[in-house]
């Protein structure tokens, strides 16, 4: 692809087929699907696609997708991205958390696991599902729309650290609308209640013409199937003595095939335990659950600008969606027409195994997902309060600046604290890190101007960036997470977990560089074939042309680090010239004329 | 630090004015996302990456800035050179005190009446609106700063009503 796509669209086609996946990395269940033309596939195992999300420790080793009584770990997800402290205010249930560590760990064996790398591992396992002749080279991952920063963050880091490049981390209710969209030809206004294993999410999008806009998400990362669970074996306890000397995992057995039971018939008939439960005792129990879902469902809706008169359809997802309560509810409270043809444990997977086959480009179907930030960001201020930079539901990629000034003579040192929530009250929020500024020029108190800039990009990712105005001087910037990931430590593990040798990996990284710096090549010559006596001068060009000759001598040497510098030596002397052409192609675009009758 | 030197009203094409045509806006935003989101340059080299972050970024401040009166009216002031003072308190003491007394009309009243006096702020609005072009016609923008606090201010009275 040439700057700025002016090249043939030809050209796509000679790119050889990338083994790209969608990667749903569920609570309870894990699912790994590929699309091609036109055709998904969800691999499977042991005749099933959903893939249990257990790491369980059998003799020394870690084995995925099986219960092995003692020494299993579930619902992992739920860890995802939280620090100790968060975790001392949720209750996990089954899971035995350590968390004298800014990072909770588990145990399992006689090793303790961080929830990243036991991810990372069910991550591994999924793609060692899905091999066929070659591995998996990149896939596109499903996190709930609701999640937050770090948690996300946590997501994309398993993935690296099973060796899978990620081509974008979309929402799960996303996804669930792309496979409507594109498998089911649906368009309109939908609302998107998903209920999963652990997490729920509501999202208000709209589809037109292969175009999915997200209007507003809202959520909540630890309500989902595993609570109902938790709900029923506390009823059934507390109604059959008879149970008390059943193992957990007995209960929790038997709760899910009561609850399963429910979800077809009136009544729940347990035999081997003598136990029953009518439809009515268990959505007593559960309304509360089910009546938060939809007063969540509102005040997604009241952020959307939409009103319930223009929602064409509610679109389930999720396997707990499948309670009874549940479309009860909604009939009841809206009368809108729900749609769940499509099976809910697995249209996630299948809407990301879509969008990964489209942006691998292994496709020439087109889609544009305009995905939103689920939680405002925001900087701490004196008296402990939150001051937003970027509200919630603004469109992603997305960007925020704000001037910070000392408050002290000759200061060179500030510290900011970043927090991701809703609440005035930064206790109330999520810390996302500190970062300190330094290197700040000492001037008097209130003179210096440092100008941070927060960018999110399509992942929902923040990177923070800082400049001095006053002298015009990058500030640099040092952030620490809350939760103790520091960059050294985010290596080590990436290190640690790749079993290959390092010479290998020199080896890969090498080749690495030469295609991207090939590709920087090609992309720059083809654009100064149209359109370099139009935006250039000569000295401009010769400039250019002198960094192309450059790096295509160095790409000779087979030296990585001489590569790299030849590489970023002609971005940055390019910039200018990419601009002008963005510029360029903008007007173009916005002025009606097709790109290629103007270069 | 905007990437590209052009203006929110450049990129989108549209007349630099108090009201715009928002559905214009609409298409305008989808056909340039369509192009330039980072998800188009998944498989392109990294300096066209960079550079359409920067861009799809830029878009969708653009859009957010160009929808909404007073951000627009906000961003208008800033390409006109025009640096809001922070420190200069809003001193129209006549809208002041009106301001004062709608709040305790709205406190006051029956939820039945809240429609009418929606009703009512919203013609203010538009008289304001009027008078905000001529004042852009005008160059007067000290005066669009002013009037542009009280469209913020009435937008908190209507949201006070949907509570």
């Amino acid at each position: 692809m040439a700057l700025i796509q002016i090249s043939d669209p030809e050209i796509k086609t000679e790119i050889k087929r990338k083994f790209s996946v969608g990667i749903d990395l569920g609570t309870t269940h894990s699912l790994i699907a590929e699309r091609v033309n036109n055709k998904i596939t969800i691999f499977e195992e042991n005749g099933s696609s959903l893939i249990p999300s257990i790491v369980s420790e059998v003799e020394g080793n870690l084995v995925i997708g099986q219960k092995h009584h003692n020494n299993s770990i579930s619902s992992i997800k739920r860890l995802m991205g939280l620090t100790s402290d968060e975790t001392l205010k949720i209750d996990f249930g089954k899971l035995l958390i350590d968390s004298s560590l800014d990072m909770p760990t588990v145990k399992l064996g006689e090793k303790k696991y961080n929830a990243i790398e036991l991810s990372s591992k069910i991550l591994s396992h999924l793609c060692s599902i899905a091999h066929n002749d070659k591995s998996v080279e990149s896939a596109v991952i499903t996190v709930p729309a609701y999640f937050n920063d770090m948690q996300r963050q946590a997501t994309k880091l398993a993935a690296e650290m099973a060796d899978i490049e990620v081509l974008r981390l979309i929402s799960e209710p996303t996804a669930a609308a792309i496979a409507y969209g594109i498998q089911d030809n649906q368009k309109g206004n939908f609302i998107i209640y998903d209920l999963g294993g652990g997490t729920f999410d509501v999202s208000v999008l709209t589809i037109d013409k292969g175009i999915f806009k997200v209007l507003s998400t809202k959520g909540d990362t630890h309500l989902g199937g595993d609570d109902i669970d938790r709900l029923l074996v506390e009823y059934i306890c507390t109604r059959y003595e008879n149970l008390l000397n059943l193992s957990t995992i007995d209960l929790y057995k038997l709760a899910r095939s009561l609850k399963h039971q429910l979800s077809q018939k009136n009544i729940a008939i347990e035999n081997s335990h003598n136990v029953s439960v009518s439809i009515d005792d268990f959505n007593s129990i559960i309304n509360p659950l089910i009546e938060k879902t939809i007063n969540i469902i509102t005040e997604a809706l009241n952020e959307s600008s939409l009103s319930i008169d223009q929602i064409n359809n509610i679109i389930l997802v999720g396997g707990s969606s499948r309670l009874k309560l549940v479309k009860e509810k909604l009939n009841k409270k809206y009368n809108i027409n729900i749609l769940d043809h499509l099976n809910p444990d697995t249209v996630v997977a299948e809407g990301a195994a879509i969008q990964a086959e489209i942006l691998s480009g292994n496709t020439k179907d087109d889609l544009l997902l305009l995905d939103v930030l689920p939680l405002s960001l925001g900087v701490e201020t004196y008296g402990g309060l939150s001051e937003k930079v970027i509200t919630r539901n603004t469109p992603i990629p997305t960007s925020s600046e704000k001037t910070f000034t000392t408050f002290k003579d000759g200061q060179t040192k500030m510290m900011i604290k970043i927090v991701q929530g809703e609440r005035e009250d930064i206790s109330e929020c999520i810390s996302l890190g500190e970062f300190v500024l330094s290197d700040i020029p000492p001037l008097v108190a209130g003179a210096a101007r440092i100008l941070v800039r927060f960018q999110v990009d399509a992942d929902g990712l923040l990177t923070v960036s800082a400049k001095e105005q006053t002298i015009n001087k990058e500030a640099s910037i040092v952030i620490k997470p809350s939760h103790g990931l520091t960059p050294e430590k985010i290596q080590e593990m990436i290190t640690s977990s790749n079993k290959k040798a390092e010479t290998d990996k020199d080896f890969r990284a090498l080749k690495e560089h030469i295609v991207e710096s090939e590709r920087a090549i090609y992309a720059i010559e083809e654009a100064l074939k149209t359109d370099s006596d139009e935006l250039l001068n000569k000295t401009e060009l010769k400039l250019i042309n002198d960094a192309v000759t450059k790096l295509k001598n160095t790409i000779k040497t087979n030296h990585l680090d001489a590569i790299k510098d030849a590489n970023k030596n002609l971005e940055n002397i390019c910039e200018f010239y990419v601009e002008r052409r963005m510029n360029n192609s903008i007007k173009s675009l916005i002025t009606g004329k097709d790109i290629n009758d103007i270069v | 630090m905007s990437p590209l030197n052009l203006t929110y009203f450049e990129i989108f094409d549209v007349e630099i004015n108090i009201s715009i045509d928002l559905n214009d806006l609409d298409s305008k935003y989808l056909k340039l996302q369509s192009k330039f989101h980072p998800d188009k340059f998944v498989n392109a080299s990294s300096i066209e990456k960079s550079m359409a972050v920067r861009i799809s970024t830029h878009i969708n401040d653009g859009y957010k800035t160009l929808k909404d009166l007073v951000s627009r009216v906000d961003y208008i002031l800033k390409i006109n050179n025009f640096i809001i003072d922070e420190n200069k308190t809003f001193k129209n003491s006549k809208f002041l005190v009106e301001q004062m007394e709608l709040t305790e009309i709205i406190k006051d009243s029956e939820k039945s009446k809240y429609d009418a006096i929606r009703m009512d702020i919203k013609n203010k609005i538009s008289l304001l609106i009027i008078e905000m072009k001529n004042n852009l016609f005008n160059k007067d923008f000290d005066i669009l700063h002013q009037n542009n606090s009280m469209i913020k201010f009435y937008k908190k009275n209507i949201n006070q009503l949907s509570m």
